[in-house]
């Protein structure tokens, strides 16, 4: 019998791993839901008024939400195709900072700016305020990036056939560039309204009163405080189709987004108006999306009285002796390790998936490696839960749900490199007397290695960041930074919140360092 | 009247893209400016249409200064490279995209529409976006687009270059009996001058962001400038500067050896290299009186015989084969 080939052994295993750690644990999720309790448990969360009103809010902060980022980012987009200017550059990495912090840090820094003990002279936790201004801050990227990008490529010469056929700035904004990115924009707009839908760390921070809690954050309270199981279930599966709808509205439009017609043109700087219109647009984007985390920077390092001070993190990194509080070197320790674990398990999990895809020819895969994406944490923190209660609360519980959502990034990643190496290539390793093992290890691999160490990089920060699963599958003694961080926030006293800002700046930190990492390997992949 | 172009120039950073051009387009005349690719000539063309502002010089059309002026206020029509078409719009509404911004009733428009339309040859084609077009269609459809408002000038960057030879050639064809029947305007950038000498009243040489030479196709032709237009043009018959110079010639020198003549009492050459191509000989022949190899092509029949390597030709060289060129710029 011959061996069989990479390609096949890695569908084979990309398989195993989905259906294993998310097939099975969603399976529960909809088994439970549906499960006759006295009547489904799905057909009593949605005729329970209560959670009724929870469905109701989550999609009204979802839709303002969404609306909020469009009107903040679309103008910015626009801005960013139509000119090039000084600090372009540095401008575009501000808005795509906040997208890259986990939802803690960005929690922890609009806490430090209007929170009880923050920065400004007003208390805004628990108001939709704060929820919305950390929704834009968050996803304001996804629409300067998305429509941004777009009008980059597509733009430029159309612009110039606009204007000699006698249209205006402004006419040509109406009648081509809008039309233009408009299903870029409406792609966008699903996505951004995906992630505000299913938020969970910035609600669970800024608004901890309830007031303002997404199904997501009712899940978990669900889990955690009821033990209800079959009723998260429930809502998970409300949930999960809201998200499904959304995800496959936003398919659909990026698709039809039409094709650029020319390669990127160098745009012109501003004139003098468009000097004027460009600080408009790009300045309160750009504030917004620095405040808070300057915000966290300066409070982490002043204490009570005003001074510069470290006391914040000498609390967060002595032992602590409180029941359910890890100290920062143990929750730093336990981040490491989930990132470690989960970050070598993705890294083969995504090649797996690029490999069978690429090499094997199995498309379904393709598809199937952005699955893990569209299942929210808490979700997948319950179906593990259901699906394999002995693996709930043990290190690799966790570590497998981290190296799940961190393979799509991986494969992502990999997945134009795989495609780029001729196939030429392999044909000259197999002449040269190269069985499809040595091929795999002699020739695709060295290939893949900058976009494999920044889908890696990229994963790593994914677990390092993810809060939600951590907070439903975790014991206190495995607690990771933003749990840690979590658990600050939640007692009483300045010494307390000066912990959590100081965990929060670690994390941020480390956070940054590791993108700009990324950053520096990359340059391309196919998110 | 006409477009007038004085001491036009635009640089980026350090690069003079264009440095000091003078132009002038006259009524009803088509004006190619064939030059190398980076010369600056698809750069002229914007700074003509608006697209940017020129860093010095006057651009002038029918005496109206055009400096300040935007792109949407000048009544030009561009076709470019790439055709820009919009790809969110109709052929008709891509048409009729002027004309909207021009205010034109919707009867007006719907039969200026239909007659580009059929004018083009794009009947059947209105209802299409253009990804559904061939290549020689979109560049239609863009031509059709930027001569619906009947604009006072008509820029084409490279309109034909994105296209196979064939069809190339096709559309050359159809371009010029379009051109000539409009009576518009035209300034008509190619680097190709097959497609220059087809399509142009005149013709300017553009190097280095500057006009080289400029008149009729003919003329360009016969008295290229200098060495390098000599080149560019593909007129390979430039005499060495040292055997130049040693003839009594104080610049380069162009040896038009299509008008030797085989005779008796002529100059003795030496054949040095015969190559059969098709129904000529390409013979390089040296010259002991010069001291220099040149080539020239032949008919066996003209000769009355096979040429062959060592053969001593007797040729007449008139006076008029010899092309003194102005010193290079």
């Amino acid at each position: 019998m011959p061996r069989p080939s990479p390609a096949t052994v890695s569908a084979v295993l990309a398989g195993a791993f989905l259906a294993l750690a998310l097939g099975v644990p969603l399976g529960a999720v909809v088994a439970r839901g549906l499960a006759d309790g006295p009547g489904p448990a799905l057909l009593r969360v949605v005729t329970d008024p209560h959670l009724q009103e929870t469905l109701l809010r989550t999609l009204l902060q979802a839709f303002l939400s969404t609306v909020l980022t469009v009107a903040v980012g679309l103008p910015a987009a626009l801005a960013f195709a139509r000119w090039s200017f000084p600090g372009k550059r540095l401008a575009r990495a501000a808005f795509t900072i906040p997208f890259v912090m986990p939802s803690v840090v960005a929690g922890a820094g609009f806490l430090a700016l209007a929170g009880p003990r923050g920065l400004a002279p007003f208390d805004a936790t628990d108001t939709l305020a704060l929820v919305l201004a950390a929704h834009v801050f968050y996803n304001v990227a996804i629409v300067v990036r998305m429509v941004g990008g777009f009008l980059e490529s597509a733009a430029p010469r159309l612009r110039d056939a606009a204007a000699t056929l006698g249209a205006t700035p402004l006419r040509t904004v109406r009648r081509v560039t809008l039309p233009l990115a408009a299903p870029m924009i409406a792609a966008s707009a699903a996505l951004v309204f995906i992630f505000c839908f299913t938020s969970f760390g910035v609600i669970v921070i800024v608004a901890p009163g309830g007031g303002w809690d997404t199904l997501e954050v009712e899940i978990w309270r669900v889990v955690g405080r009821l033990l209800r199981l079959d009723v998260a279930a429930g809502l998970a599966l409300v949930q999960l189709t809201v998200a499904m709808l959304a995800a496959g509205i936003y398919t659909r439009l990026q698709a039809r987004a039409a094709v650029p017609a020319s390669g990127p043109v160098r745009a012109p700087p501003p004139g003098r108006t468009g000097r004027w219109v460009l600080l408009a647009t790009l300045l309160p984007p750009a504030l917004l999306a620095i405040a808070p985390l300057a915000a966290l920077l300066v409070r982490a390092f002043v204490g009570a009285d005003g001074s510069p001070s470290l006391a914040g993190f000498r609390t967060a990194f002595a032992p602590t002796g409180l029941l359910g509080v890890a100290s920062g070197w143990d929750a730093t320790w336990n981040s490491l390790r989930f990132a470690a674990a989960s970050g070598a398990v993705a890294t083969v999990a995504g090649v797996t998936f690029a490999y069978a895809v690429v090499r094997g020819g199995h498309r379904w895969l393709d598809r199937a490696s952005l699955a893990p994406l569209a299942v929210s944490a808490v979700t997948l923190g319950l179906g593990v839960l259901l699906a394999w209660p002995l693996l709930a609360g043990s290190f690799w519980g966790l570590a497998a749900a981290h190296a799940l959502i961190g393979t799509p990034f991986v494969a992502r990643a990999v997945l134009p490199s795989l495609r780029a190496i001729p196939a030429s290539r392999s044909a000259a390793a197999a002449a040269a007397g190269a069985g499809p093992w040595r091929r795999l290890l002699r020739v695709d691999l060295p290939a893949l290695g900058p976009s494999l160490a920044a889908g890696s990089g990229f994963a790593v920060a994914v677990s390092l960041g993810e809060f939600g699963a951590a907070l439903v599958l975790t014991r206190p003694e495995l607690a990771t930074l933003p749990v840690a961080i979590h658990q600050r926030l939640g007692r009483p006293g300045a010494e307390s919140y000066a912990a959590a800002l100081a965990l929060a700046v670690v994390l941020m930190v480390v956070t940054a360092a590791l993108m700009a990492l990324v950053d520096r390997l990359s340059g391309r992949g196919e998110l | 009247m006409a477009l007038e172009l004085t001491g036009v120039a635009r640089r980026y950073g350090d690069v003079r893209a264009v440095d000091g051009v003078d132009l002038t387009v006259p009524d009803g005349r088509t004006v190619a400016l064939l030059g190398p690719s980076g010369c600056g000539k698809s750069t002229l063309l914007r700074l003509v249409a608006g697209l940017e502002p020129p860093d010095a010089g006057r651009i002038a059309l029918d005496g109206r200064d055009l400096a300040g002026v935007p792109p949407q206020d000048r009544n030009v029509g561009m076709v470019f490279q790439d055709y820009a078409l919009f790809p969110h719009l109709s052929v008709a509404d891509n048409v009729a995209f002027g004309l909207v911004e021009r205010r034109w009733s919707t009867e007006r428009r719907r039969a200026r529409v239909a007659e580009l339309v059929e004018r083009m040859g794009l009947t059947g084609t209105e209802g299409r976006r253009p990804h559904e077009l061939s290549g020689g269609q979109q560049q239609r459809v863009a031509l059709a687009r930027a001569l619906a408002p009947r604009p006072s000038l008509l820029l084409l960057d490279e309109p034909l270059s994105n296209l196979d030879r064939t069809l190339r050639d096709d559309l050359t064809r159809d371009l010029a009996r379009l051109l000539s029947g409009l009576e518009v305007r035209a300034i008509h950038v190619t680097h190709d001058q097959d497609e220059a000498f087809r399509l142009a009243d005149r013709v300017a040489l553009m190097r280095e962001g500057r006009i080289v030479q400029e008149g009729t196709p003919d003329r360009v032709v016969e008295e290229p400038r200098d060495a390098w237009a000599v080149r560019f043009l593909g007129l390979r018959e430039l005499v060495p500067p040292t055997a130049a110079r040693a003839l009594g010639f104080d610049g380069p020198v162009l040896l038009r050896t299509e008008r030797f003549v085989p005779a008796v009492d002529g100059q003795p050459f030496e054949v040095r290299e015969a190559v059969r191509i098709g129904p000529e000989f390409e013979l390089t022949l040296f010259a002991p009186a010069w001291g220099f190899d040149l080539r020239w092509r032949v008919r066996p029949r003209e000769l009355g015989h096979d040429p062959r390597v060592g053969d001593v030709l007797h040729l007449a060289v008139p006076d008029a084969a010899w092309t003194p060129l102005g010193v290079p710029a």
